[in-house]
């Protein structure tokens, strides 16, 4: 063949790193639908950092909001879509949402002394829901980085017990918009895999 | 039932007729009537299955629709689910096989991801514990639901009877639809027994469902691909599958003629695009042809209808066609762009995008020098590479060759009437797939997704009763062959004629004792194989068995399976060692293939030890 012929310059897809996810999606409230959604994210050895279902404001309706470490979001929302009892799905991104989580702790206070607790609480806008004896249990419902923030300042007394909730997520607009891709132009492409020029060891190949 | 009839009337008269039907439609019958009456109501008239305690029932209920509703007695549930897909897959029509709880059901897991990987149309029906017993572990329990979850497109557990009527109507328009895939029936044992009124007027609650087969095909990325036609030098279409499900094999030929694209297919799109069409390349990937690759390697657009860029197909997705600019149109748009990213994605139907697609690029005016500038590098290259000839009998070997056996079986083919092919897993598939001519669509079934070997027996029971005006041949490993052979006997239960079996026997599980040489230091480990004496065990089965060692026997073996009626098992004792070529190692560019050291002459490239690498 002639080999003379020029071709344009090649082009290389590379994947770039996981970052976090947060996905919304609104299922029929049927057995079986749920464990389908979830399939979609255990095939992938991805692990769930949290898994929120309850009641929509449709009956009959359920919306899940689910957080995972990722890469190719992308792909996993596309498949989610495809679900029978799936009716929408979506990726919230930074800003476009109300996102709150609800984190509950119980902490024992040595020798009656709570005044360091409660400036603790006092600063992270945790309330202090009961005291008994020496143990206190504090509540705190805010957004992720505030109960984050919450989580990191708590463990610094002698914390008993602590649950989380995961994030919940309501938009006010467009609730149920099918998947949009919040991180659309922050690289080359919509698309995960973005697009960069060969690199001269490639090109030798 | 009705139990009512005018003891006077014999005949019936059209009004009685329609009264009976009315009294019919409001009689009370079971859940394992309703079932059998609302497959029929589907258009269903063959099911493939075996039964057992959770599915008795049904059993009971078949032989009053023995008329409408045949069923296939099977060896194996494997089997039944293989044999429910060959029917799919010869007739694009909903498959449809049966089994009872626990094993009977596990049993069909294999078969439902096969047709899950391949976009199989399948139902499966299972019957399940009382519902009383769900999740008791329970004697035959299994929760086959939880366990086919990623290998179905959707499933329903039944434990009411009147949900029969729209759970059937749901899972059929599920299956057959958008892009299909197996769903699965799991159905209690007293909701089988459960005496209700069907009401047959339901309404289909799928709301997340989209069928993006009857969707438009959105106007504005087909106008951007015309563009991207427009401008390329390169261009070649790669089609597959979807052609086939969507009969889009016609429109296919008009739009490569019109714009003069040359035609790649697919492991499944073999047939969709005929290979005798100046404009057909043949097939891609780790076992495809040199200049099918690297055409593949140096395209500037690749437009890809209805098939997905399995790995086989793309080797390493990243150096995938490195100059091209990618156009996908498939049904499924979780598809487009979950392997190569693309320039253009179009969703929907392969034959309505095909038609959009037509009626957006221009009509040719005059000689285009760029694209037959591009289709003479392409052939220049299949003349260096292509090793495809009628014969390649060695001089320098007695042993029968596989590839021998596929050139006879090719050349004898075209000679007689309309056959399908049904290949089984391994080297006999490539060999077949490389080596015949495919012309028609839904005239090659293989297992491709999925790679389930004891596909081809069983497919080719289904296809044989779907099709029993055609030969159907089945080409399949020793291997493959002793996963399912049983089903010989199912053909013989079934008074079939049309089956004729050609064993590639090496001794070996073939591919993996190829790779054990290409990449593992010949270490066969797990791959030396023995069997029975496959003619006489055809003969054990009732079929004639016919043992061929040399080219000369081959070629009258043929002619006679041809010739003779009944099923023949032709047991092709081959050169122990032959290997598929070319081949991409595993994880690398398809720009990288390891040719047939033993042709190096025809291929006009210096010597080197062991496989070449071009």
């Amino acid at each position: 063949m002639s080999e003379t012929t020029p071709l344009a310059a090649p082009i290389v897809r590379v994947r770039p790193a996981p970052r976090k996810h947060t996905i919304v999606v609104q299922l029929h409230d049927r057995p079986g639908a749920l464990y389908r959604a979830v399939g979609l994210i255990r095939r992938r050895d991805w692990n769930v950092e949290s898994l929120v279902v309850g009641a929509s404001e449709r009956p009959g309706t359920s919306r899940m909001v689910l957080v995972v470490m990722a890469v190719d979001v992308h792909q996993v929302l596309q498949q989610l879509t495809r679900l029978v009892d799936v009716i929408s799905v979506a990726e919230i991104g930074r800003g476009d949402a109300l996102v709150r989580e609800t984190a509950l702790a119980v902490v024992e206070v040595a020798d009656g002394d709570h005044a360091a607790l409660e400036k603790t609480a006092a600063e992270t806008g945790a309330r202090i829901t009961d005291r008994a004896h020496s143990r206190v249990l504090l509540e705190l419902t805010a957004d992720p980085a505030r109960v984050d923030t919450f989580v990191q300042e708590i463990r610094k007394f002698d914390l008993k017990q602590l649950a989380r909730t995961g994030p919940i997520v309501i938009r006010e607009s467009d609730p149920d918009a099918t998947y949009t891709d919040p991180h659309a132009g922050e690289s080359a492409g919509a698309h995960p895999l973005t697009e960069r020029a060969l690199t001269p060891q490639e090109s030798a190949r | 039932m009705s139990t009512t009839q005018s003891p006077q009337t014999t005949s019936p008269s059209p009004s009685d007729a329609s009264a009976q039907s009315a009294q019919a439609q409001s009689a009370s019958r079971t859940g394992a009537q309703i079932l059998c009456e609302a497959f029929i109501r589907q258009g269903v008239d063959t099911i493939f299955g075996i039964p057992g305690g959770a599915i008795m029932p049904f059993y009971h209920a078949l032989p009053q629709y023995a008329d409408q509703l045949h069923h296939v007695l099977c060896r194996h549930e494997q089997g039944a689910g293989h044999a429910a897909e060959g029917y799919a897959r010869a007739t694009g029509r909903v498959g449809v096989c049966v089994g009872t709880s626990g094993p009977g059901a596990t049993n069909l897991v294999t078969p439902i991801a096969d047709a899950w990987m391949d976009s199989t149309p399948l139902v499966a029906l299972t019957g399940q514990v009382g519902s009383a017993l769900l999740g008791t572990d329970a004697f035959q329990e299994t929760d086959i639901i939880g366990i086919t979850v990623p290998i179905t497109k959707h499933s329903y557990l039944v434990r009411n009877a009147n949900d029969i009527p729209r759970v059937v109507a749901e899972a059929f328009y599920l299956a057959g639809t958008g892009r299909p895939g197996p769903v699965l029936i799991d159905v209690t044992k007293d909701a089988q027994q459960a005496s209700v009124v069907p009401n047959w007027d339901v309404t289909l609650d799928l709301e997340g469902y989209t069928d993006h087969r009857v969707a438009d095909i959105d106007p504005a990325p087909v106008q951007a691909a015309a563009e991207l036609i427009a401008q390329a030098e390169r261009p070649l279409l790669l089609v597959g599958n979807g052609i086939i499900q969507s009969g889009a094999s016609a429109e296919l030929i008009a739009f490569a003629e019109k714009t003069g694209i040359p035609v790649i297919t697919t492991l499944h799109g073999l047939g969709a695009f005929p290979q005798d069409h100046p404009l057909s390349l043949g097939m891609p990937g780790m076992h495809g042809w040199v200049h099918v690759n690297r055409a593949i390697q140096r395209c500037d657009l690749l437009i890809n209808i209805g098939s997905r860029f399995d790995d086989r197909v793309t080797g390493k997705a990243a150096t995938f066609a490195p100059h091209a600019k990618i156009v996908h149109a498939d049904v499924d748009p979780s598809e487009i762009g979950k392997l190569v990213p693309v320039t253009v994605g179009i969703v929907g139907d392969a034959r309505a995008t095909l038609r959009a697609l037509f009626d957006a690029v221009p009509e040719p005016t005059g000689r285009n020098e760029t694209l037959e500038k591009w289709i003479g590098e392409v052939h220049e290259l299949r003349a260096k590479f292509e090793p495809r000839q009628a014969y390649r009998r060695r001089p320098d070997t007695p042993a029968l060759q596989p590839h021998d056996v596929c050139a006879l079986l090719n050349s004898a083919r075209h000679e007689h009437g309309p056959s399908r092919i049904v290949t089984d897993v391994g080297q006999h598939q490539m060999w077949a797939a490389q080596l015949l001519d495919w012309r028609r669509p839904r005239s090659h079934l293989t297992s491709g997704g999925s790679g389930t070997m004891g596909f081809a027996v069983p497919a080719a029971l289904g296809a044989a009763v779907a099709c029993p005006d055609e030969t159907i041949w089945v080409i399949v490993g020793d291997g493959g062959f002793q996963m399912t052979n049983q089903e010989i006997a199912t053909m013989r239960q079934e008074g079939l004629t049309n089956v004729k079996i050609a064993i590639m026997n090496n001794g070996y599980l073939g591919m993996v004792r190829q790779w054990q040489q290409l990449f593992e230091g010949k270490l066969y480990s797990g791959t030396p194989l023995s069997g029975p004496d496959f003619a006489k065990l055809a003969e054990a089965y009732g079929v004639r068995g016919v043992t061929v060692e040399t080219f000369d026997q081959a070629e009258r073996a043929i002619d006679d399976a041809w010739n003779m009626p009944g099923i023949v098992v032709i047991d092709f004792r081959v050169e122990r060692e032959a290997n598929v070529f070319p081949i991409v190692p595993q994880g690398q560019s398809i720009g990288d293939m390891l040719v047939d050291p033993t042709t190096k002459a025809e291929h006009h490239e210096p010597a080197a030890a062991g496989a070449t690498r071009r």
